[in-house]
């Protein structure tokens, strides 16, 4: 006789448990979370704090506050306009009026209270606000791109390990179905013997960072501008280097379309072949390409965009008996509809943060690693800083892993870090 | 593409970079092809000169590309300066040689504040052993931060005078100089750990956890002393599981998946039921990352503990780490009562690696009742197991569930040559409780065959053996949602000779059409049509294509011509109108003026004409 219960009212069932996707690591909110009518005893909340709460940031935050294990408690914004913006939106969310506000993230993280921080500033800060965070004993999530450069990429995966700390970059393709079953199709063999992965960051250009004339700088309440500037070099107060997308993304090598995008569709790539060490040679861009090679004979290749309108800067990976290609629609092509026989890849458009922001929830409370932790994106962001110093040197260079630095070229090696303002460090 | 070389001259680069904060890369680099040594000697002219701070702060950035201890001098004039110090640090931390050590230790006695903290990280950085006097004298300078910064460097440098230093701060008064003393034991017995001394970073790891130091540097010194103890860290790492403090339990867990050997997992193991349930589930997800080998059999005994904490949690990580030995034990709880527990097991049985898992989960299909066999054809479905001589019996199963699981195994598994045994069914079944699993069942195998026309031309020819209306209508369903030359053809030929009922089918499916190449067969079947109500389906297709697709103006244009030329009635003429308005160019401005002789949108065509004209002439700038 059956069960009453079949196969499939059981995968509803999991899915009313917030399950949301069946490819890769597992995803969950462990019911032993979950007190009685799904309300989570405060003793299994993560209780989170913001730091750098802008666009992005605000999207992240709401992820955050459709978890019903977690607790968001405080703000930190250098700028006043946006801590009392995050203060209503939280307080609103809660019916309470206790969301706190830092200007400074040290007072933050001073807070024993606070088990994981979500960092949101900009790119600037990414890095060093990190190993704040893990020095202060915080799981983080962090808005990417992660580091600046070579050596805080190293760094960051360092002070990770060290601490024991949960790190989960904010490179969220990770926990989207389509791509990751695209990265498990390269990863398998489902595609043969890979070959190519194509990585397509628009606007491959390096570029470097400088300053604004001179403006009459606000009262460090309304912007606290040696804040904003933290770890960059000085420079005087110019309201447009607020918010500026680019504003000391890639430390002295303000990283363009490789670093903001790659950090995206390199890491894919990095993920399709198994996270393994970045690669060893990147060739100098030629014909609107530029080529860089694994140690495994693998080629990674960075192109402006993909060959079919699959929104966004597409990956593709190509192996000896197939080929798939995804991009921010949602949308997924494959070589041959037999890949995907047996799975039903929920097709999800856009930047979509809440199955990451989930699996990072669980991995604080499981302590496993989450798929974007601090080696993988280490690595990934080794890969599209390696890449922009060829991109701006113009020339071939060759990265050795196992000692951290490019192979007979002074150059590139002097590339790889930058010195931060004091008081910050990594 | 943006990846272009643009080698400016430097002064102009520099207007460049006043003004827009970003420089563009050529112009960082060898401009005008000056030797690196002329570069550097242009950018320290800069910096010796009254300069404004902007030019400066970039002059030192390019000296940390081409700068050499030539550099120095003049970079060393801005270590103290307190807008100019990091811009110049930037160069004076990657410039090798003596001489940038040597500014940096002089601007270590001259700068204060916040500057003084950057040169001693820049120190740290350089990890400059003639420093560490300096820094020791730091330990007791009365800004905190100070004293802090040369604690963390000297922990980098990691010489011996230096480390003593530090040790003997961690038993001082000052707790934010212990703390940063602690961080720079602890990053000193990391170099350690590094290059293999095991022994000598144990000890310094002990001291620290020996110290009043916040719980932060004692949870980093205790994955030290774990990773570097030997017998003494693994007992260690056993205490620390029965901890009170989550963050001292966590960084145990974190340690255990970094310790080599095996030894340590079968500790553990026997630890799961000494520990609270919820560590002991902590344990098994650190054990799924640890290398397998007896590792699943734990976890395996895990499922008969009775917290149900535990249970779940060794549900989850066999998915990831367990073989073939464990699907009794999975196949047991996935036709259990508790409801998640089930769910987990059968998305365990899913993910379970191996292709010995596959073949077990096929060979007991032989030896199952009923409900077990539900679960393994849906567990083969999933798996994607190719395997159609031991699922097709079940097709003709006595139990509706056990059929409706194999012909769910059927359509993810069959292979082309097989899809036979679906088409079959579908001709052969008379509409009841199996109908539409079936047609599903084809729908989805049909779908994923790679080879699309062949496919489609088999089910074209079932089409031609079958009298059942239904049948047909079944099957142009699954061409519909195929796609290609085949089905649009056979759809199209369903449209014009079929019967009313074929008629309705073909003509919705094609007015759903996601393809251009369904505009000309749309076309054909709107104007060759008598019945009214499938020309205009078909022709509202056509003008669906033409509105949402990408094609060229004068195409489109055409298109609209088209569709004005097949519309009988006023509805579709002034959709035709909307196309056009939508799309405002030369071509579409003419078939809406030749759209004004037609009387019943005579009004509407003058409104779109007059619209696209206004467009064209605001794209024009008029």
């Amino acid at each position: 006789m059956l069960s009453k219960r079949t196969a499939a009212s059981r995968r509803d069932f999991l899915k009313t448990a917030a399950k949301v996707s069946a490819l890769a690591a597992p995803m969950f909110v462990p019911s032993e979370v979950l007190g009685r009518n799904g309300a989570t005893p405060p003793s299994e909340r993560v209780i989170v704090g913001g730091i750098g709460i802008g666009n992005r940031g605000t999207y992240d935050l709401g992820c955050f506050l459709k978890q019903p294990d977690v607790q968001f408690v405080a703000v930190c914004d250098v700028k006043e306009t946006r801590r009392s913006a995050i203060k209503q939106l939280v307080d609103q969310r809660y019916g309470n009026a206790r969301c706190d506000t830092y200007r400074d993230l040290r007072e933050l993280l001073d807070r024993s209270d606070i088990d994981a921080v979500l960092i949101a500033t900009g790119p600037n800060w990414h890095a060093t606000a990190s190993t704040c965070a893990a020095n202060a004993g915080k799981d983080m999530y962090c808005e990417k791109p992660v580091t600046k450069n070579i050596s805080q990429s190293l760094l960051l995966a360092d002070t990770m390990r060290r601490s024991g700390r949960i790190f989960q970059a904010g490179t969220q393709r990770r926990n989207v179905p389509h791509f990751a079953f695209a990265c498990e199709l390269a990863r398998t063999g489902k595609l043969g013997k890979l070959k190519r992965v194509y990585a397509h960051p628009a606007g491959m250009h390096a570029m470097m960072s400088g300053w604004l004339p001179a403006e009459t700088e606000p009262d460090k309440q309304v912007v606290d501008w040696d804040l904003y500037l933290g770890p960059a070099a000085w420079r005087p107060f110019n309201a447009r280097l607020l918010d500026g997308f680019n504003f000391e993304k890639g430390g002295g090598l303000v990283g363009g379309g490789v670093l903001e995008w790659g950090s995206h569709c390199v890491d894919l790539c990095q993920w399709a072949v198994g996270d393994c060490l970045p690669p060893v040679e990147y060739d100098a861009p030629k014909d609107g390409q530029m080529v860089a090679r694994y140690k495994s004979g693998v080629e990674l290749i960075l192109r402006e965009s993909g060959w079919l309108p699959l929104g966004s800067c597409p990956v593709r990976f190509e192996g000896e008996t197939g080929w798939v290609e995804a991009g921010d629609s949602g949308k997924m092509v494959l070589s041959s509809p037999e890949l995907i026989a047996g799975h039903d890849v929920a097709e999800i458009g856009g930047y979509p943060a809440t199955f990451h922001v989930r699996e990072f929830v669980d991995c604080v409370k499981t302590r496993n690693q989450p798929k974007s932790n601090a080696d993988a994106a280490s690595r990934a962001h080794i890969a599209c800083h390696a890449a922009n110093i060829a991109l701006f040197l113009d020339r071939q260079v060759k990265y050795d892993n196992a000692n951290n630095e490019f192979v007979g070229d002074e150059e590139a090696n002097r590339l790889r870090s930058e010195a931060l303002r004091g008081p910050w460090r990594i | 593409m943006a990846m272009t070389k643009n080698r400016k001259p430097i002064r102009s680069s520099f207007v460049l970079l006043v003004a827009t904060v970003l420089l563009a890369p050529g112009s960082l680099a060898q401009d005008e092809g000056k030797s690196t040594a002329d570069l550097e000697q242009q950018f320290i002219a800069v910096l010796s000169s009254d300069a404004p701070e902007a030019e400066k702060a970039i002059a030192c950035k390019q000296l940390a590309v081409h700068g050499s201890s030539k550099a120095v001098p003049e970079l060393a004039k801005y270590v103290a300066d307190p807008h100019l110090s990091s811009w110049a640090r930037i160069a004076l931390e990657v410039i090798p040689g003596p001489e940038a050590d040597e500014a940096l230790r002089v601007g270590a006695e001259s700068a204060a504040g916040t500057v003084l903290v950057g040169t001693i990280n820049s120190i740290g950085v350089r990890r400059d052993l003639a420093a560490v006097e300096i820094l020791v004298r730091h330990l007791k300078h009365g800004d905190p931060a100070v004293a802090s910064a040369a604690a963390v460097a000297l922990g980098k440098i990691g010489d011996p005078q230096g480390i003593e230093a530090l040790l003997r701060e961690l038993n001082g008064a000052d707790a934010r100089l212990k703390n940063a003393a602690a961080q720079g034991c602890i990053l000193y017995a990391e170099a350690l750990l590094q290059a293999g001394e095991s022994a000598k970073a144990y000890e310094v790891y002990e001291r620290v956890r020996g110290a009043q130091v916040p719980l932060t540097r004692i949870v980093e010194a205790s994955r030290g002393a774990i990773l570097t103890g030997g017998p003494k860290g693994e007992q260690l790492l056993v205490e620390l599981l029965g901890s009170s403090n989550k963050n001292l339990v966590h960084i145990a867990l974190s340690a255990y998946r970094e310790l080599p050997g095996t030894e340590i997992d079968e500790t553990l193991a026997q630890q799961l039921t000494e520990v609270d349930p919820d560590v002991a589930a902590l344990m098994l997800y650190a054990m799924s990352d640890r290398p397998h080998g007896k590792i699943s059999s734990t976890i395996v005994r895990a499922l008969d503990q009775e917290s149900p904490v535990v249970q779940k949690a060794a549900v989850r990580v066999l998915g990831r780490v367990g073989d073939e030995t464990c699907l009794p034990n999975l196949l047991e709880l996935a036709g259990g009562d508790d409801e998640e527990l089930a769910a987990l097991a059968e998305e365990a049985i899913e993910a379970l690696p191996g292709d010995r898992v596959d073949a077990r989960l096929v060979s007991m299909l032989t030896e199952s009742d009923d409900a077990l066999c539900v679960e393994l054809l849906e567990a083969i479905g999933h798996r994607g197991i190719r395997c159609t001589d031991s699922v097709s019996p079940f097709l003709d199963h006595t139990n509706s569930e056990v059929r409706r699981a194999a012909l769910f195994a059927a359509s993810q598994t069959i292979s082309q040559d097989e899809l036979s045994l679906l088409v079959a069914r579908l001709l052969e079944s008379a509409p009841d409780a199996d109908d539409s699993a079936i047609r599903e069942a084809l729908r989805v195998a049909s779908v994923r065959m790679p080879d699309r026309e062949a496919t489609a031309a088999d089910l074209a020819k079932a089409m031609e053996r079958t009298n059942s209306v239904e049948a047909k209508v079944a099957l142009l369903d699954v061409l519909g949602a195929m796609g290609g030359t085949t089905a649009l053809q056979t759809l199209r030929d369903a449209a014009l000779h079929g019967d009313a009922e074929l008629q309705d089918t073909a003509t919705r499916l094609l007015g759903r059409w996601m393809s251009v190449d369904a505009a000309p067969v749309l076309l054909d079947v709107s104007t060759s049509l008598q019945d009214d109500k499938y020309k205009v389906r078909a022709l509202r297709g056509y003008l669906r294509l033409t509105r949402q697709f990408q094609f060229g103006d004068e195409e489109r244009a055409a298109m609209c011509r088209n569709a004005l030329e097949a519309a009988t009635r006023p509805d579709e003429q002034r959709l035709v109108l909307e196309v056009l308005e939508r799309y405002p160019s030369p071509h579409t401005l003419e078939v809406a003026k030749e759209a004004q002789q037609i009387d019943a949108i005579s009004s509407a065509a003058k409104q779109t004409t007059s619209a696209i004209r206004k467009r064209l002439d605001e794209d024009n700038g008029n």
